[in-house]
């Protein structure tokens, strides 16, 4: 047993700040991140209903772990993707590339098979084929914030569209 | 298979992760020792019970802190006739039964002395040595002579033991008090989200740091008890377990945070100078 092993050990080692942004970070994750109706937390992404006047109701567990690292696409700004970070029934953090063009195969039935063959599960009785449709479209309608990747075909440098 | 009550024991210890202790007393009572993988330096958590049976040795083996037990017994299971097994299960049954009767007593006689020392203590010193060594703040907590008192409630506010600290940072606990899913919470009540912490110093540092209410479960083994507990008094709030970075710290933490779906956050140490 080291010395060291608490917060308020790290606090007097390393300064209140870093605790203060070590915890909050961690209370924002746990909150969850929001993507329409969708909530992104640590365990996973829960659907939230809504009562008649329009505010949240309850929580409903969609699907396992599985959150937005960032928006891909190829140089010429086309073959748009979404990498994804998920949790496999290992608990290992793994990332895979989702193309939109599933999406539309088979009523999405090649993305979610893509995030199934990974480990993924979803929550029980939950509509998965509409639903992991609304799930990925709120990403891309709230993807303005989100890291831009560019797929490259080989390794060097690239002409980018409009030349950047 | 030969009745050898240390084999028995060594490979009950085993089975929790402990080492037992080179010599046994077959007394029947609770005898705590320390043990050198799972506790810290001066802790006494892991613990056992041995008895002689007249035909077998058999008994308890736990730790405090993991909040774990086992049962052994010198005969293994094959060795059993039927209506031993039978009759070896009633004695159990009784036993158990005999012990929850106790405790519950022990919980109550204790409960009254929780008021008794609570209520004739003074308001803590922000300047005791404890609080100026850790750099914490007084945080509903009170002093008696020299040593501070550390309330301990469960969930429906009732206060059911006491943890005293004294100058040089030594623990104990109430004897006979009801620890379990019982927590010291600061910061009041939580709005939407809430941590829990180890010990007193970390839970005051996390709250006065981040103004966020953090409850104070005293051991990593009180850690999934008291997330239970505060799940079912508040169902919709966030619930953050602030480990304590050793192994028993991240294991208990994670049990925790798995089964009220809440989140781990350990400290960071890699970027301390």
């Amino acid at each position: 047993m080291g010395a060291d092993s608490d917060f308020n050990d790290q606090a007097k080692r390393g300064g209140k700040l870093a605790v203060a942004k070590k915890i909050n970070t961690a209370i924002d994750a746990a909150k969850g991140l929001p993507f329409g109706q969708f909530i992104i937390k640590p365990d996973g992404v829960y659907m939230t209903t809504v009562d008649r006047e329009g505010k949240p109701k309850e929580e409903i567990f969609f699907c396992t772990y599985l959150s937005p690292v960032g928006l891909a696409r190829n140089i010429k700004g086309a073959d748009y993707s979404i990498l994804f970070e998920m949790k496999n029934p290992d608990g290992q953090l793994v990332q895979f590339l989702l193309s939109l063009e599933s999406l539309h195969i088979g009523g999405g039935e090649v993305a979610r098979i893509e995030y199934a063959k990974r480990g993924g599960s979803f929550g029980a009785g939950i509509r998965t084929k509409q639903a992991f449709a609304d799930f990925v479209n709120s990403i891309m309608k709230n993807s303005k914030n989100l890291p831009r990747i560019t797929l490259a075909e080989r390794t060097g440098w690239v002409q980018l569209k409009g030349g950047k | 298979m030969d009745n050898d009550p240390s084999e028995a024991i060594r490979t009950a210890c085993a089975e929790i992760g402990t080492t037992p202790p080179s010599s046994i007393i077959f007394d029947g009572g609770v005898h705590r020792y320390h043990c050198p993988l799972t506790d810290k330096p001066g802790e006494k958590n892991a613990w056992y019970k041995a008895c002689d049976n007249g035909d077998s040795f058999g008994g308890t083996v736990g730790h405090w802190r993991l909040n774990i037990k086992r049962n052994w017994n010198s005969r293994s299971r094959q060795e059993f006739t039927q209506a031993e097994r039978i009759e070896y299960a009633r004695r159990m049954n009784e036993a158990r039964e005999k012990e929850q009767a106790e405790r519950q007593q022990r919980h109550a006689t204790a409960r009254k002395r929780a008021d008794v020392h609570f209520n004739v203590s003074q308001p803590a010193d922000p300047h005791h040595p404890y609080l100026i060594k850790k750099g914490v703040a007084v945080h509903g907590i009170r002093q008696n002579c020299g040593t501070l008192l550390i309330p301990i409630r469960n969930a429906a506010g009732v206060l059911t033991s006491l943890q005293y600290l004294e100058k040089d940072g030594s623990k104990k606990f109430l004897y006979g008090g009801e620890i379990t899913g019982c927590y010291h919470a600061i910061g009041g009540k939580p709005v939407d989200s809430i941590l829990i912490a180890e010990g007193y110093a970390t839970a005051a540092t996390i709250f006065e740091i981040t103004g966020q209410p953090t409850a104070c479960a005293f051991n990593a083994g009180n850690l999934k008890p008291v997330a239970l507990a505060i799940r079912d008094k508040f169902p919709g709030i966030t619930i953050i377990i602030a480990a304590d970075c050793d192994p028993v710290g991240i294991r208990s933490a994670e049990a925790a945070a798995a089964a009220v779906g809440g989140s781990v956050v350990i400290p960071d140490f890699s970027e301390v100078a």
